[in-house]
């Protein structure tokens, strides 16, 4: 009690100059509010889901907690120490755009449909990427899904296993994990097909050593494989999924060529690593790195996150997909980065502390590399779309729409969007900005990768709710 | 809004009527609506207004907008984002 009310009473002491927000409540943006928190600073965290918790903590419900116990109960732990130390969480709200001014938020609240702006000192942007997808013929089958929610099933939400049967499929080590859970989850996985060689042993192997943890990570998940006889096949392209009573049968090639493989399951689980929710830091015009072969862009950031905005920082996924622990780190070094902006020179002895976060993110960073090089894409591992494909989801537009338009000699993605619809949907281009990119580059080799341009609404709001907020007139000091 | 908002403690476990297309469900308050959709084998959320193909939730985490569906205050939700609440009424969008 003593140390809440002192932290009370340095909260009251707090000028309205240093109030932060921030933007996703995973591990990253949790541990950048725990640290600033902890040493009085005004925090609020937005976050799109009914708790803080982001993917990696998404929290289970009550009842399947009092049934099953916790799950990683580190992120409990985190999540409960930000909310005794006072932030302002807002959940279910997502930032849709941005005041021109770039000092507010325009935030809706998905529960009751009605937007107000959140404004900000300094801004941690800590919104996390998802999984990348490339269609295939039926990707619109309600089998299909993405690893990560296969994972969330039955990890979160628990579901009852019996008689479900999944193959996995795509790239990374996300699939070994996702694996791992689903075997633990008592589901029968009818073999992980990478599209990638990552695991052929070869002379970059080695650098593996310098990881050891990771290593023995690795011969874990591939020692539960093997136990449990489940193939894991590499150079696997997947071509099409037809739906076959309760189950699918998926059709695989073979980059090397070879006939056609065929496997049998209940439900797929595909994804092709993950990519940055970076549209807000596109909003704010913080400068790029070169984009991914995908035409994806992570924003260019020191070791604290900062951006080239001032007060403007990145951590996290939003920065570089390189796993949990390097996100925590991100959120920490951001957060006593700012400490030091607001309370001037730092002491000694969190000198040294933030010395060894920094060593600490260095080596999650290395490993993040190692990986990406073992994984690495060629744009050979995306096959050219049948004329049936459906490419945009969302808008019904079939891969045959794509022939007049990619036969331009100089093709972009605005171009191709307005001539066909493709990306103007309710996902925003999400889901199939990717597979456009590749397959227009694969096109117009000329053509430098990218994505869809933003503009917002970042996601799709009511007008009402847009409406309303105008109505509130120019105040960009509201109060959350 | 927090989350104590939409479901207390108190609530959490109580039965509640819950409503999918006009077809009536018992589920328990606070519960994860995707949880229980695929639990009771409902693999269809949305029909596609251009395909007029059904949908269902492919990623999970609020990105695909597949899983979009109206409340019977007519607001739009992702279920994959959304707890089950006292009395809910879902209709595809589309439907």
């Amino acid at each position: 009690m003593a140390s809440e009310s002192r932290l009370r009473g340095r909260y009251s002491e707090m000028k309205a100059t240093n109030h932060v927000v921030i933007v996703g409540g995973g591990p990253a943006g949790l541990a950048a509010a725990e640290t600033l928190a902890r040493s009085g600073v005004l925090v609020t965290i937005i976050d799109e889901n009914p708790d803080l918790g982001g993917q990696y903590y998404r929290r289970r419900t009550k009842g399947t907690t009092d049934q099953l116990g916790d799950y990683r109960i580190d992120g409990t732990h985190l999540i409960n120490s930000v909310k005794k130390l006072g932030c302002t969480v807002l959940t279910d709200s997502y930032v849709w755009g941005i005041s021109n001014d770039k000092h507010s938020l325009l935030v809706e609240n998905s529960l009751v449909g009605k937007s107000s702006r959140v404004s900000f000192d300094y801004l941690i942007v800590a919104s996390g990427g998802h999984e990348i997808h490339y269609p295939f013929s039926n990707w619109q089958s309600t089998k299909v899904m993405t690893p990560g929610m296969l994972s969330r099933l039955v990890t979160i939400d628990a579901i009852e296993p019996i008689g479900r049967r999944a193959i996995l499929v795509g790239s990374g080590p996300f699939l070994l994990a996702v694996a791992s859970h689903l075997i633990d989850s008592g589901v029968a996985v009818d073999g992980v097909f990478e599209v990638t060689r990552p695991y052929r042993v070869t002379k970059f192997s080695i650098f593996a050593l310098f990881f050891p943890g990771k290593c023995l990570l690795f011969l874990h998940y591939r020692f539960k494989l093997l136990k449990n006889g489940v193939k894991l096949a590499q150079g696997s392209r997947l071509r099409s999924v037809q739906d076959s009573g309760d189950g699918i049968i998926a059709t695989f090639d073979n980059k090397s060529g070879g006939e056609s493989v065929l496997v049998e399951s209940q439900l797929l689980g595909v994804g092709y690593g993950f990519r940055p929710n970076s549209e807000l830091l596109e909003a704010l015009n913080v400068t790029r790195e070169e984009p991914t072969i995908f035409g994806h862009f992570y924003p260019k950031v020191d070791r604290f996150g900062r951006t080239s905005q001032a007060n403007v920082f990145a951590v996290g996924e939003v920065s570089g997909i390189e796993g949990f622990k390097s996100a925590i780190f991100g959120g920490v070094l951001s957060g006593e980065r700012i400490l030091r902006d607001i309370k001037g020179s730092q002491g000694l002895k969190s000198a040294l502390i933030t010395w060894v976060h920094q060593l600490r993110s260095i080596y999650e960073e290395a490993f993040a590399k190692f990986l990406k090089k073992l994984y690495q894409f060629d744009l050979e591992d995306f096959p050219n779309l049948d004329s049936g494909v459906l490419l945009c989801r969302c808008e019904g537009i079939y891969a045959s729409e794509l022939d007049g338009v990619l036969s331009q000699s100089e093709s972009d993605m605005a171009y191709v969007k307005s001539e066909t619809r493709i990306g103007m949907g309710l996902c925003q281009g999400r889901m199939c900005g990717t597979a456009l990119n590749i397959l227009v580059k694969k096109k117009c080799p000329k053509f430098v990768s990218s994505g869809f341009s933003v503009r917002m609404p970042f996601r799709p709001v009511t007008i009402g709710s847009v409406i309303e907020l105008e109505s509130v007139g120019t105040r960009d000091d509201i109060d959350v | 809004m927090n989350v104590d908002d939409v479901a207390s403690d108190d609530e959490i476990r109580q039965v509640t009527p819950l409503i999918v297309n006009g077809r009536k469900y018992e589920a328990y308050v606070g519960e994860s609506l995707l949880g229980f959709f695929f639990e009771n084998n409902i693999l269809s959320t949305s029909i596609n207004l251009v395909t007029e193909e059904a949908r269902f939730a492919v990623c999970g985490m609020g990105i695909c907008s597949e899983c979009e569906m109206v409340d019977e205050n007519g607001l739009i939700l992702r279920i994959c984002q959304t707890r089950i609440r006292q009395n809910m009424t879902l209709t595809s969008r589309g439907a």
